[in-house]
């Protein structure tokens, strides 16, 4: 067999193998500590009661850590691979899933609901989806004008979005009373806090859009040549990209519904991905939906254990390790 | 001659006058005993019905105010967990911490094993008490807006707490201090304006339907802050259109110690509380907890305004 | 059967006429060059043919039936493009990038095969890339990153290929590499090479037929010798030439006349007559 070539089977399930541990090795971990456990060493303890309902921690793993761990999985995998997407879409590896005004459309949304004092779900939940979606429908409306550059002008139509989004968030954050603040601050940083059993099975909705991507993991390489030269490849330019911006949004949209705005992760873990297995998407794509879920749900867990004063956002958490990781990435890539 | 009655006679004679005598009296016992009987289903100060089968050992006080109740009911060595910042009194600083009380931490919480937590309705965050209950731990809420209603929470958790004396001797402090309060007011010619500053840069006060407001009103002073907003913030043009008479500092408002705080004040001569030097600073939480330290906060305010 | 054949295409955009009523037509295994001043719309006639770009009006035939009959997939397996400039912020290595040029013969989910790997490396050998498969397309030279493209445009198997100005940006000895080859690979693979130039003479040299192009119209379509004629020349881009006969080749050579040197016309020899 020509080795010029390496054959993308065996490569895709090493990828899979690895990252599928480290997710398992994450969730135990996740499963096992928290603000009442913090010592690693508990894991073995866990394991033991698994089964026995010793009932505290029974229900304090069962109830409580799980439902999040799994939230915390599930968030990460798609905001990473929301990443990933909007990076090719836009052909720009520093792009990151919020680019578009996702994240400042929910905000405004969010935000809204929780000044009426609405309930977290269904309220707030189905406030900030609305908004998200709003503010798609309005960055394509602005981005569909002139023919010529369709990628710079979705992008500056997103950045003017979220610009304008952040101008009212300010706004409704001075009109807010002090209690509802700290709802707010949080829900703005990242909160996995509000993790329901009950909710996880709205994430059977992701699924189907990873696997639309994963599909799509080829012409995402041919799309990353260049408009022209993907169109004489074969690829349908314009209907790929349309679902992929279709999909990636309503995914990213209902994370952040679910868990407020969580950043980093589609901007870091990507671009680690990238530089280590390589540009190919069908390893990337996979690799993604492994790796960042097992990157938020290890966030997550230093958020709930690193402070003994109560838990931390868990967008702090992925602020503090992505944006140094991020620069000395970029640093070690100059040329 | 003596006759022997007769056996249907002699038991109901003996019926009459031992038996239900007897009875009579257990029955009455019985009865004493149920008024001062245990109640398995309380109604907690926000109407919801809260099962609490024995009178609890360990509990979970979600927020600083009610820790200070539940030591000063001596219920204190059952206080198993509390929120941040529960400094009062200061045994209660120890105890092991279940977040803050707009972010409790579930976990914590249900890792103390509690029979009852303690929660209030302004303050703790609805999804965590449903959470809790849930889970099968009682949660009983108070929700005091006024003197009155402080009072009333702190018999009932006296109630459930099974410290039902130590309450009525708390209440009848507060009220006693209450009562001198209030004929010192009503001596009183006329109601001087107030400014009660909680927070610097900006200023902030406190509008009505706050303890503070209520404290003002009741110490027989008007306060100038009264109004919709809960806690309206000023520049220093609108207070010097205000024109206080007195002016009550918070103490460490906006991280300033007591000199700067008063600095501050004491550029602006037109106001009449600076003119006649009545600038008081004095410590927050008296005023800002639905504690027996209240009515002690009134007592002050009081002596201040009416010196 | 032509290859391609265009009949009275008009392409406009943003208010502006492009292409303007233009006719051609390439034959198979033809090496077909299309040149004229800037903005006289070879690029957009390049997109045109390859349905890059949608035409106002007039119908492009390729191999005898319609252009639009063609699926995006069959038009990739008949009709490759290499197009001008590189964009790409993506560290694709050489291998993956001219395996790309198999899209079109793989499904929507579809791996590669080993006859996909096959017809890569021989794609590569042919462009003599093959030593360069685990570089980045940024680690190469200009003269590398062309032939890498040409390899990837290759392997999709196609009977015309299209090139926009691939000479451009490269020194003489590539120029001549790059143009070496696409005759190889037109002889040898009968493919119809339809080339966007900038340089006349490098065109007088391997054109079967040229066209002439000035705003959007054809000026002249025909072999060098015809099209390549001093007062069209001059015409269409707008400043004295000097039109001659390459010794070597054989050829027309064009060179420009500034106009420091126009006085002195006179003294060069009469042209010879071809």
């Amino acid at each position: 067999m020509d080795q010029t070539f390496t054959r993308i089977g065996p490569r895709l399930t090493l990828i899979c193998l690895l990252l599928g541990l480290l997710l398992a090795a994450a969730l135990l971990l996740g499963a096992a500590m928290g603000s009442s456990s913090r010592n690693p060493l508990d894991v073995l303890d866990v394991l033991r009661n698994l089964m026995q309902p010793d009932s505290t921690q029974h229900t304090i793993i069962w109830k409580i850590r799980l439902p999040r761990v799994l939230l915390a999985a599930m968030a990460g995998a798609t905001l990473s691979l929301g990443g990933l997407v909007f990076q090719v879409l836009l052909r720009n590896p520093l792009a990151e899933p919020y680019i578009l005004g996702i994240s400042g459309g929910a905000a405004v949304g969010a935000i809204t609901a929780m000044l009426l004092g609405i309930s977290f779900f269904p309220g707030v939940t189905i406030s900030a989806f609305a908004g998200s979606m709003a503010t798609l429908a309005i960055v394509m409306l602005l981005a569909s004008g002139p023919q010529a550059g369709r990628k710079d002008s979705l992008l500056l139509a997103g950045v003017m979005m979220n610009a304008f989004a952040g101008a009212v968030i300010m706004f409704l954050i001075s009109m807010s009373q002090s209690s509802q603040l700290h709802h707010i601050l949080f829900w703005l940083m990242g909160d996995l806090s509000m993790a329901e059993a009950a909710r996880l099975p709205l994430f059977a909705l992701m699924l189907p859009c990873y696997l639309v991507i994963f599909i799509l993991a080829r012409p995402m390489n041919v799309l990353l040549t260049g408009r022209e030269t993907a169109a004489s490849l074969g690829v349908n330019v314009r209907k790929i990209s349309l679902i992929l911006l279709l999909t990636a949004t309503l995914m990213v949209s209902l994370v952040v519904c679910l868990s407020g705005l969580v950043g980093f992760v589609g901007l870091v873990i990507p671009h680690i991905l990238r530089l280590t297995i390589g540009p190919d998407h069908r390893l990337l794509v996979p690799a993604s939906l492994l790796g960042g879920a097992s990157y938020l749900v290890f966030c997550d867990l230093l958020a709930r254990i690193l402070s003994t004063s109560g838990e931390l956002p868990v967008g702090i958490i992925t602020a503090m390790i992505g944006a140094p990781l991020f620069i000395f990435l970029l640093w070690r890539s100059r040329p | 001659m003596k006759t022997t009655p007769p056996p249907q006679r002699a038991a109901w004679s003996c019926l009459c006058r031992v038996c239900l005598p007897a009875l009579a009296a257990i029955l009455l016992a019985m009865t004493l005993f149920a008024g001062q009987g245990r109640a398995e289903i309380f109604v907690d100060q926000v109407g919801r019905r809260v099962d609490i089968p024995a009178p609890p050992q360990r509990i979970v006080s979600l927020m600083p105010s009610i820790t200070e109740i539940v030591f000063a009911l001596g219920a204190g060595s059952r206080v198993k967990g509390v929120t941040l910042y529960s400094n009062e009194p200061p045994a209660a600083a120890e105890l092991p911490k279940v977040g803050s009380y707009v972010h409790p931490d579930l976990e914590k919480i249900i890792s103390l094993k509690p029979d009852l937590c303690l929660a209030a309705r302004d303050g703790n965050p609805r999804h965590i008490i449903d959470k809790i209950t849930e889970l099968g731990i009682p949660v009983y809420a108070i929700d005091p807006r006024n003197l009155a209603e402080i009072m009333e929470s702190i018999m009932l958790l006296g109630k459930v707490l099974d410290n039902e004396e130590q309450a009525r001797v708390i209440v009848r402090q507060m009220q006693s201090k209450i009562t001198a309060a209030t004929a010192r007011v009503a001596q009183a010619a006329n109601r001087p304006r107030v400014f009660f500053q909680i927070d610097a840069s900006p200023l902030v006060s406190a509008g009505s339907n706050t303890f503070i407001d209520q404290l003002i009103t009741q110490a027989g002073g008007v306060n100038l802050a009264a109004g919709p907003t809960a806690y309206p913030r000023y520049s220093w043009e609108d207070v010097l259109l205000m024109q206080p008479e007195v002016v009550i500092i918070a103490s460490m408002a906006g991280g300033y110690s007591e000199e700067e705080l008063k600095a501050a004040w004491r550029r602006w001569p037109e106001v009449p509380a600076v003119r006649n030097n009545r600038l008081y600073v004095v410590k927050a939480d008296l005023f800002d907890r639905p504690t027996p330290r209240l009515a002690d906060g009134l007592e002050l305010l009081v002596n201040i305004i009416f010196p | 059967m032509k290859a391609v054949s265009a009949d009275r295409i008009s392409l406009s955009y943003g208010g502006k006429q492009v292409l303007d009523n233009l006719s051609l037509t390439i034959s198979r295994e033809e090496f077909f060059i299309i040149i004229g001043p800037n903005g006289a719309g070879k690029s957009t006639l390049l997109k045109a043919l390859t349905a890059t770009e949608k035409i106002n009006a007039g119908s492009i035939n390729l191999f005898g039936r319609p252009q639009a009959d063609y699926s995006r997939r069959e038009l990739a397996r008949l009709a490759a493009l290499v197009p001008q400039g590189m964009e790409s912020n993506f560290p694709f290595r050489v291998a993956d990038t001219v395996l790309m040029g198999r899209s079109p013969h793989l499904g929507l989910l579809g791996m590669e095969q080993e006859e996909d790997y096959r017809i890569a490396l021989e794609a590569m050998q042919a462009t003599d890339t093959a030593q360069l498969a685990d570089r980045t397309l940024d680690q190469l030279s200009g003269g590398e990153r062309q032939r890498v493209i040409i390899a990837r445009a290759i392997c999709q198997q196609p009977a015309i290929l299209f090139l926009d100005e691939p000479t451009a940006a490269l020194d003489l000895a590539h120029q001549i590499r790059i143009m070496d080859l696409l005759e190889t690979l037109r002889r040898e693979r009968k493919i119809a090479i339809c080339m966007v130039s900038h340089d006349i003479n490098l065109a007088a040299m391997y054109a079967d037929r040229l066209l002439l192009l000035k705003n959007g119209r054809v000026v002249a379509t025909g072999n060098p010798g015809q099209v390549l004629e001093e007062k069209l020349l001059e015409a269409s881009y707008g400043c004295r030439l000097l039109v001659d006969e390459n010794p070597v080749s054989g050829t027309r050579l064009v060179l420009p006349l500034p106009a420091k040197f126009t006085g002195a016309a006179e003294m060069v020899p009469a042209k010879k007559a071809l």
